[in-house]
């Protein structure tokens, strides 16, 4: 979360804080790019950080931005709500330059969020949460029975997916004849 | 992705691969049960090939696991080696697969009919001291591909009797009588691939020694 920008809300961002150094830190300066989900939220990350992300990787190293640049165009990630890139944000910031660690028992617990979580992972490549994101859902499955992964996870059954499966067509069938009926209507 | 409904049929593929590497092979196959999506999708992964058309039987006495498709495939027992399910099971019986495991591990179930890689002689020693610990019904049944230490085999057991079967196959047999018994007795068959470990009398056997029995009556009647 430190090196963070939250609450700036519009496409051009505001003049970013900066994010505080480790005692290690390098002589040369870190360079820092931008991203934004859903929210607009602009988020500042240093370029240590992105690295976890193979695809904001790959598009640093393709575009070749300056930090002028960089703070101009954000990355728009627009099919990821707002928190979730806050989560990867943060995620990627705690573990930059680090080994990661076996356990990471900070993702979410609840479902719908780690779900998200999940998606946005993948999308953005960042292997190493994938696994750890992968493993939480691995547990959240270990030790259930068949009716309960189905309740946790919104699985339909297979005879009421066949059952929707139908309605669906049967609906589809009622428009489609009525399309043809106003159609035929329209040409007399 | 927050409309994307939070349903395990929604996960890309990529990761629903990396969810089932780190699952168990019981919870995959709990997982096949879910839907059918899920089910074709784990058969399909070629990373888990035991699971394509392996039917695995579990209740409360006996395991089974036999295929109709697959032969002589290594199976590795380390995931259900530690299920309670395992430790309590009485009767093991694994049909066209070469199991990977000491045969030691086994030697807790009361009957048996397997396929091993390897049996070394010094165990075969410890499971017949396992034998002649009760003389509660027990029966190994296994072939291997390789036994270790073969040699001392004679030097353990004594000097066999050989028996040859209808296709001329030898085989070596040792009866070894139970401690303060009479009548139990453990046999112990081997041939070149095949091992035979029981304690329970055939029904020729039982008819041998009963007429035996009743000729020794007779005579000790005259």
């Amino acid at each position: 979360m430190s090196s963070t920008e939250q609450g700036t809300s519009s496409a051009a961002p505001a003049e970013p804080t900066t994010a505080p150094e480790s005692a290690a830190a390098p002589e040369v300066p870190e360079s820092f790019y931008y991203v934004h989900g859903k929210d607009k939220v602009v988020h500042k990350v240093s370029a240590g950080a992105l690295q976890h992300s193979a695809l904001i990787h790959g598009m640093i190293s393709n575009l070749g931005y300056t930090e002028e640049q960089a703070k101009a165009n954000p990355f728009p990630f627009e099919n990821i709500d707002g928190d979730i890139l806050q989560m990867v944000v943060d995620w990627c910031n705690q573990h930059k330059g680090k080994p990661t660690p076996p356990e990471d028992t900070n993702l979410p617990k609840q479902k719908e969020k780690l779900f998200d979580l999940v998606l946005a992972v993948n999308y953005l490549e960042i292997k190493e949460l994938l696994t750890y994101c992968c493993k939480q859902v691995a547990m959240m499955v270990k030790g259930k029975s068949p009716e309960e992964i189905r309740e946790i996870w919104m699985i339909p059954t297979d005879a009421e997916d066949e059952a929707a499966e139908k309605e669906a067509k049967k609906r589809a069938g009622k428009e489609a004849a009525g399309e043809t009926a106003a159609a035929a209507g329209d040409a007399k | 992705m927050g409309t994307v409904s939070p349903n395990l049929l929604n996960m890309p593929e990529v990761v629903m691969k990396e969810i089932l590497e780190k699952l168990d092979l019981r919870n995959i196959v709990t997982l096949r049960k879910v839907c059918k999506p899920l089910l074709l999708f784990i058969d399909s992964q070629n990373s888990i090939p035991e699971l394509i058309d392996l039917s695995i039987f579990v209740n409360f006495e006996k395991i089974e696991v036999c295929s109709n498709s697959l032969k002589n495939q290594s199976i590795n027992l380390e995931k259900i080696e530690n299920l309670d399910q395992w430790k309590s099971a009485k009767n093991l019986s694994i049909d066209n697969f070469i199991l990977e495991i000491s045969l030691e591990k086994l030697f807790h179930f009361s009957f048996l009919d397997v396929k091993l890689r390897n049996v070394d002689a010094e165990i075969l020693m410890d499971l017949r001291n396992k034998f002649l610990e009760s003389t509660d019904p027990k029966e190994f049944i296994f072939t291997f591909m390789e036994m270790k230490n073969q040699e001392k085999l004679l030097e353990f057991l004594g000097i066999p009797e050989i028996l040859k079967n209808i296709f001329g196959l030898e085989s070596q047999r040792w009866k070894l009588q139970y401690p303060g018994t009479n009548e139990k007795f453990l046999e112990i068959q081997i041939s070149k691939n095949y091992c035979k470990f029981t304690n329970i009398e055939s029904l020729e056997e039982q008819v041998r020694r009963r007429r035996e029995e009743a000729e020794q009556l007779e005579n000790s009647g005259n």
